[in-house]
């Protein structure tokens, strides 16, 4: 029965990285910069929730989006994410940490993610900038009517770019 | 034709005039040869002397050459030095990372004994265990169910609260000789507006880029409250969007945070080692493994990978 009093321990730093899908130094980087780092450098479960909150961890995906017929779905992917971006309404200015965009996707749906992002970036219509963070992500102001008009009609430069994921 | 006069006291004259010319051409001749003599060895000396100047500056040049090769040297052992004082402190940290772990596990299996001896703690300890599994999926079941899973649990928590405490006691001190291992500070430039600050840790690289496949122990700590303090030295001084990466310098993992576009106060050496010093002053399982941690400032070429020779 042994591990039995180890359960009994608050959390450490890499297991709150794990949970919250982020690396142990950004977890103290969060934490530190708020002043809310442990001395001893062990969380408790509302700690976990802390950095979600102070960090602005969000969760984008529930469920891998479901692709329509025929549709690959490293397409649908870009189709949800496209939808999301502009339901956030993350027009530059505003921006969201670029791991938001994946938490709550499986490996391989994160992998065929990178791809629609990277086109997005590529074909500017995302604009990224570094932060302490890591890179934060906008919807490029210009390129919003673009965006609208892939996500309601499936049309415009998007739709072609889109055939290459 | 015209009659030259002549009489014999004229020729005497002229013929006086003639040995005087005389004489005075072989003492003119003769001070003459004696400055082409003079002459001679002047030159000889003076192309001696340049000679001697030519193989002087060589000597001079041959010494500079040296003594930038004793500079390279002299740079190529410090480095070596630094590199090997990060690979010592790295063992030294790693040993009593191991030392700390059997004396965790050793309290714990000490703890464990009691549980067994108590069987209304291991009920405890099972419904803990128990609300610790649906814990994430309570908020999606009923409100009564949910209330009664969370009233079992605290009476379950309250019943283990000398365990719980005790096991999240900080670490059982070692029985061990105080050893000491040293952080590495650089500013680049050494003096003025700094541009670059480097943070050299003697913990292994790995514990940033694999840390997803080692156990956090003592290097992970020491790793995490310099991380800390170097961001709470940003908050501090108004640099909070400064760039930080994570490199590997020497095997070691380095933390460097690039100052260039911030307007960073002239006090920021001084706040630098205030931060990193109260790093590991709040750190108990350094204390406990009777770890002492330093900084030291060093010039950053000292912390550039040796050149190939």
């Amino acid at each position: 029965m042994s591990g039995r009093v180890a359960s009994l321990k608050r959390m450490r730093i890499d297991e709150a990285a794990r949970r919250l899908e982020l690396h142990p130094f950004e977890v103290v980087r969060i934490l530190a910069r708020a002043g809310q780092l442990p001395e001893d450098l062990r969380l408790e479960a509302e700690d976990v929730e802390n950095v979600r909150r102070l960090g602005g961890l969000e969760t984008w995906w529930d469920a891998e989006p479901v692709a329509e017929r025929g549709e690959p779905q490293a397409r649908a992917l870009l189709r949800a994410l496209v939808h999301k971006l502009l339901a956030e309404d993350l027009v530059e200015p505003r921006s969201t940490r670029a791991d938001n965009l994946f938490r709550g996707l499986g490996a391989d749906a994160q992998v065929g993610l990178r791809k629609a992002v990277n086109l997005l970036i590529r074909e500017r219509y995302l604009v990224s900038r570094a932060s302490p963070a890591g890179l934060a992500i906008s919807v490029r102001a210009g390129a919003v009517d673009d965006l609208r008009a892939y996500v309601s009609r499936g049309a415009g430069p998007l739709a072609v770019a889109a055939e290459r994921v | 034709m015209i009659e030259v006069p002549s009489s014999f006291a004229l020729i005497t004259i002229l013929d006086e005039i003639g040995r005087w010319r005389e004489h005075h051409e072989r003492d003119h001749a003769a001070t003459l040869g004696e400055i082409d003599r003079e002459q001679a060895i002047a030159r000889q000396a003076l192309e001696e002397a340049q000679r001697q100047l030519g193989a002087i500056a060589a000597i001079r040049r041959e010494q500079e050459r040296a003594r930038e090769a004793l500079e390279d040297e002299l740079i190529r052992r410090e480095r070596e030095a630094v590199r090997d004082g990060l690979r010592a402190d790295r063992e030294v940290l790693d040993d009593r990372a191991t030392e700390a772990r059997a004396a965790e596990e050793a309290r714990e299996a000490e703890l464990e004994g009691h549980l067994d001896d108590d069987p209304e703690m291991e009920a405890a300890l099972g419904a803990v265990q128990k609300y610790r599994e649906v814990e994430l999926v309570l908020d999606r079941m009923p409100p009564s169910y949910r209330r009664a899973v969370r009233e079992q649990y605290d009476r379950a928590r309250r019943r283990l609260e000398p365990v719980i405490a005790a096991v999240n006691a900080p670490p059982p001190p070692l029985d061990a000789s105080t050893i000491g291992i040293g952080v590495v500070l650089a500013m680049q430039p050494p003096e003025g507006r700094p541009e670059a600050l480097v943070a050299v840790l003697p913990v292994p690289f790995a514990v940033y880029q694999g840390w997803a496949a080692r156990p956090e122990d003592l290097s992970t700590t020491l790793a995490y409250r310099v991380v800390a303090a170097i961001f709470r030295l940003l908050e501090d001084v108004g640099a909070s969007e400064a760039p930080v990466r994570f490199l590997d310098v020497h095997g070691s993992l380095a933390v460097q945070v690039w100052l260039g576009d911030s307007d960073v106060p002239d006090d920021f050496r001084e706040r630098a080692l205030d931060q990193v010093q109260r790093g590991w002053d709040d750190a108990v399982e350094l204390a406990a493994a009777s770890v002492e941690v330093y900084a030291a400032w060093l010039r950053p070429e000292l912390l550039a990978e040796a050149e190939a020779r």
